[in-house]
């Protein structure tokens, strides 16, 4: 309860919260003080001057900014006085003097707080008669952001947020008087990751969504409350949709998630959802070698529902697979498998970085809980790409709070020009840096003796040995040490590829002697990284995490689904694409998985298996190879729940809907199809005949009317999910209990003990490779849901392996000149770049570019996300161009 | 506005790769000011004292050094009229426009000296000879319309006055045969019009 104190406006008395600014305790009383620069989520600042009021100074009554006063017991104030009504009445006159009256073209017509404020608070006539200023207007501050200089009303916001969140302060106020504008140092434009919220903070049009510029007017789109589903952190956000297209995306109040911030990608790549390449009707290749030819949905589901049934009838269920992905909603994933284990009967199903990490599902406990550490541990992470959002948060606590970072990343991140230390490392030596941090901890007499009581201890010390520290290692146990409220972050790089079990192994000991388990986090990549676990698309764990051996779970979804579920682990990713490639695997079924687009080996998987189905958004790689095509939609187009990083679960609205598409919904898709399995289709013809053989209802299972039923079914199906219904999540979503989670497999992950390290044969990098390669995620890649917003070219990453400078002097060779890179299972070519925060001996290449380098050098997903590469002078022959 | 900044970038007391012997001069103003950044003025007037003008470079090492956003030196360059972000004449001339110069007429020796000189205010004519400025208000209301030429104050100004005065100086150091004479006297207040 915050104190109260009573202040005086306009003669009458008010009690409000002791130390709020003036202009929000007006608000609480129902006073609407306008301003322009004042905003709740940045500090104030008082430059607009719009929130003028008086305030009784001993006596006298001056003109003061209600913005910058924080209340205290006492004060007096008038606002609808004439000094201070004048007062606003001027400010605004002089803010239109040199604003241009161009509303009618102008982005912010209808929802711009100048137009609303002049109205309400405005002379309303002007005694300006000469000739307004003249500046830029049309002024490109970045290659996602327009500036109209004549616009803008210099209110400071778009600096201060991109200095106080962001902490990259590239804009700034230049000149002065009636000259001065927003503008950049020359040749350093906007390139923060989240710059697109100036745009929505601009209280004037000066700032412009250069993807949506003039392709909407605030009062003629729908809105309708969806979340971002290009990351893990699942941003709320608002579709404004008109005529059946998605016209723009901003940002959504939850505290909890993003408070209202989201990240460029999500603000600016939607295209996508109403790109003319989207495939519109199914497509069926009658045989093999021949040309996929458009079909309607009758005859593609029925081909696909008897050749799936046919092909585990003759050849086994286990010669069927499906692989799904991550960016799939809840509903979809849940059908997937369900339709998988129980019609086709095989537990083949799985998705990319499924089953070949080492999740923890529980993921983070709580987004916000990042800006109450004092240390964070970025271990293999780098949010600033990964999860844009959250890299502000962490920003935030750092600046504000004094927070530290600890950064262990092969890359020298951005992050690292912050306070804390950075452990550089090689792929495949994390379990050395972590043990090599645990005997740094152990040298502590303190720790020592807390750790003595924990299981593995005596076998974990014997395994260490008592090699040195050397100094970066000392100053990162020093700073974990020093902690109080220490917190460690690690993602997917850490925990996948052959080394996953010894690398989590390695960071659980650290993280247990440090006392810090607890606050030890998996960061989830994708947009429904945990709900796809949580659904059990994975080849050994159903939905609600039971093991697929855990016969009481097992039989509970056996009596929910009304089959028998097979009772072996299925395949995971890789071993699917094997199973294919050496003909094991008769039939896949590809949803939002494009493994032909991952290089050579998924294409040649692919190709062997006798019938591809692949459900898909564009005719991708993989689609151009398959059997039948089946069309879906986007989330933009369909009901979904995604589940973050933090087990909040939360819904996706429909916002668009294309009349001239015949594409369906995964979860319409899967039903359907369900429906005409020869099974299925058998029975309800026997229950029509009103047969008397007992149905086992295998139909009615399929019964799906909507997204909201398939929730209400998972609600029964995964225990954390009960209460979660569509009503129930509300505008906010809900997170999962960890609670109703003890005794399930998922405490198992909180074990107490230490492991004994393993006895790793040091492979020492072979002449052969030389170079570890560093593959990784950014932000703007060249993905397929990249590739159709126009403004992905300028502002994705380069395309070009990154390598020290002082290697490539070694290796003489300089920018932009080709180079062939190879691994042991494939080669690519590439030109240069220089880049210092490329340590000497790797080299880099993100995930997802244009011909896929960095898959092809991996080879497939349980490499991990690193490889031993050499590198040598190669030229870009026509056979093997990338891109 | 501006939180301090630990970053842990390069060591502030590297030198100016280039070698450059001015960037001396700088390096002494920042360690006198022991690297504050509310020194940031005072390094830049000597900055612009030693290199004549603030050129990008000059700012990003400024910036670089006093660990400051570039944004923000370069709104401070360009907020004050002292500074000067293109390279100067040899002789210049700046015209007071505050109010008080205004009313008794210095918009018309700007005119004239436009006119004469075929150059716009904020220019510098071709041969580099003459850079014509008018400013906000050098604060010396009393003698309005007030002139600066070549850091010598000339109160009461006309049209033609000033015009001979510009002459008059580039004359003298054509005479003179020497080159640069700019070196302006920083007493005035640059804020004076606040």
């Amino acid at each position: 309860m915050p104190d109260l104190i009573t202040i005086t406006i306009d003669d009458v008395e008010y009690k409000v919260p002791n130390g709020m600014l003036l202009t929000d305790a007006a608000k609480l009383i129902n006073i609407d003080i306008p301003v322009f620069c004042s905003h709740p989520k940045l500090d104030p600042l008082g430059a607009c001057r719009m929130c003028l009021v008086e305030q009784d100074v001993r006596g006298r009554w001056m003109i003061v900014t209600a913005c910058t006063i924080r209340v205290a017991e006492g004060m007096k104030f008038r606002y609808a006085s004439p000094a201070a009504t004048q007062a606003r009445e001027d400010t605004l006159e002089f803010l239109l003097i040199n604003h241009p009256l161009d509303c009618p073209i102008c982005d912010k017509g209808g929802e711009c707080p100048l137009q609303d404020q002049t109205l309400k608070h405005g002379p309303g006539v002007s005694q300006f008669q000469e000739i307004k200023n003249h500046k830029a207007k049309r002024y490109p501050i970045s290659d996602l952001i327009m500036l109209d200089q004549e616009r803008c009303i210099i209110c400071w916001r778009c600096i201060r947020y991109l200095e106080e969140w962001e902490d990259k302060p590239q804009l700034g106020l230049f000149h002065r008087g009636d000259r001065s504008v927003i503008d950049f140092f020359p040749g350093q434009p906007v390139d923060a990751k989240t710059s697109g919220n100036i745009i929505e903070l601009c209280p004037v049009g000066a700032l412009t969504n250069r993807v949506s510029r003039f392709r909407y007017r605030p009062w003629d789109t729908k809105n309708i409350d969806s979340i971002c589903v290009h990351c893990s952190q699942g941003c709320n956000v608002r579709l404004d949709g008109r005529i059946h297209q998605l016209r723009r995306v901003v940002a959504r109040e939850n505290m909890a998630v993003n408070d209202e911030w989201i990240c460029d990608k999500g603000r600016f790549i939607h295209a996508f959802a109403d790109a003319p390449e989207r495939l519109t009707t199914p497509l069926i290749r009658d045989h093999k070698g021949g040309e996929l030819r458009e079909a309607g949905w009758e005859e593609a589901l029925a081909l696909v529902a008897q050749r799936l049934a046919f092909t585990a009838d003759v050849q086994g269920p286990a010669a069927v697979g499906a692989l799904g992905s991550a960016k799939l909603s809840n509903e979809a994933a849940y059908l997937l498998q369900k339709l998988m284990r129980g019609l086709v009967g095989s537990n083949n199903v799985d998705h990319r970085g499924g089953a070949a990490v080492l999740a923890d599902p529980r993921g983070l406990s709580a987004i916000r809980d990042v800006e109450q550490a004092d240390l964070i541990v970025l271990a293999g992470v780098d949010p600033a790409e990964e999860q844009p959002v959250l890299a502000t948060f962490i920003r935030r606590a750092v600046r504000r709070r004094g927070a530290k970072l600890l950064i262990l990343h092969p890359r020298q991140i951005e992050d690292t020009r912050y306070p804390g230390a950075y452990l550089p490392y090689k792929p495949g030596q994390e379990a050395a840096l972590f043990e090599g941090l645990s005997r740094g901890l152990l040298q502590e007499a303190r720790v020592k003796e807390r750790a003595a009581r924990l299981a593995g201890f005596a076998d974990l010390v014997d395994g260490l040995g008592n090699a040195a520290v050397d100094a970066a290692g000392a100053e990162a146990v020093r700073l974990m040490l020093s902690a109080q409220r220490p917190m460690i972050l690690y993602g997917p790089a850490l925990v996948s590829g052959r080394a996953a079990a010894a690398n989590r192994a390695s960071l659980m000991n650290f993280a247990l002697l440090a006392g810090c388990v607890e606050r030890t986090f998996y960061l989830a990549p994708e947009a429904n990284s945990v709900g796809a676990r949580d659904m059990g698309l994975l080849p050994a764990s159903l939905p609600g995490h039971a093991a697929i051996g855990d016969a009481p779970g097992r039989e509970r979804l056996e009596r929910l689904w009304g089959v028998k579920l097979p009772t072996q682990p299925g395949l995971g990713y890789d071993e699917m694409l094997e199973a294919a490639a050496a003909g094991r695997l008769r039939a896949l079924y590809l949803v939002g998985s494009d493994p032909a687009s991952q290089g050579p080996a998924g294409q040649a998987a692919l190709q062997k298996v006798d019938f591809l189905v692949v459900q898909e958004l564009f005719l991708t790689e993989s689609a151009k190879l398959a059997d039948v095509v089946l069309p879906a939609v986007s989330w933009a187009e369909t009901d979904g729940t995604f589940t973050n990083l933090e087990r909040r679960v939360q819904r996706a609205a429909q916002a668009i809907a294309n009349p001239h598409s015949q594409a369906a919904p995964d979860w319409l898709i899967f039903t359907e199809m369900a429906k005409l399995w020869p099974a299925v289709a058998g029975e309800a013809k026997a229950e029509g005949k009103k047969s008397k053989r007992k149905s086992s209802g295998a139909a009615r299972q399929w019964g799906y009317g909507s997204a909201a039923e398939v929730l209400d079914e998972i609600t029964r199906a995964a225990p954390m999910y009960d209460k979660l219904s569509w009503d129930a999540l509300g505008d906010e979503g809900t997170q999962w209990p960890l609670a109703d989670a003890a005794g399930s497999p998922l405490s198992a992950v909180a074990s107490r003990r230490l492991t004994p390290p393993e006895r790793r044969s040091v492979a020492p990098g072979r002449d052969e490779y030389p170079y570890a390669l560093v593959a990784g995620q950014v932000l703007f890649d060249y993905g397929t849901l990249m590739r159709q917003t126009e403004v992905t070219e300028r502002v994705a990453a380069p395309v070009a392996v990154s390598i020290n400078p002082a290697d490539a002097a070694r290796e003489k060779l300089a920018a932009g000149q080709p180079v062939s890179i190879s691994s042991a299972v494939g080669q690519v070519v590439l030109p240069v770049r220089l880049d210092e925060t490329v340590q000497p001996g790797t080299l880099w290449i993100p995930y997802s570019l244009p011909g896929a380098p960095a898959e092809t050098l991996l080879g497939s997903v349980s490499a991990g996300s690193g490889a031993r590469v050499r590198i040598a002078p190669g030229a870009l022959s026509s056979s093997e161009k990338v891109g | 506005m501006v939180e301090s900044r630990t970053r842990s970038a390069a060591s502030p007391d590297l030198p100016h790769p280039s070698g450059d012997p001015r960037f001396a001069l700088i390096d002494r103003t920042l360690k006198r000011f022991r690297f504050q950044q509310d020194a940031l003025i005072e390094v830049l007037h000597t900055a612009q004292e030693a290199f004549g003008f603030l050129e990008e470079d000059l700012l990003i090492y400024v910036a670089r050094q006093l660990k400051l956003p570039l944004s923000w030196v370069y709104g401070v360059a360009t907020f004050y009229h002292f500074f000067s972000l293109q390279p100067q004449g040899e002789h210049n001339c700046i015209v007071c426009m505050g109010t008080a110069c205004y009313v008794k007429r210095a918009a018309e020796i700007v005119a004239a000296l436009q006119t004469a000189y075929g150059i716009e205010a904020g220019q510098t004519t071709p041969d580099g000879m003459l850079s014509i400025t008018a400013a906000r208000c050098l604060g010396s209301c009393g003698l309005a319309p007030v002139l600066i030429v070549d850091g010598q104050v000339l109160a009461r100004e006309t049209p033609e006055t000033a015009i001979a005065a510009v002459q008059l100086a580039i004359e003298a150091s054509a005479a003179a045969g020497n080159g640069r004479s700019s070196q302006l006297d920083d007493s005035y207040d640059e804020e004076g019009d606040l």
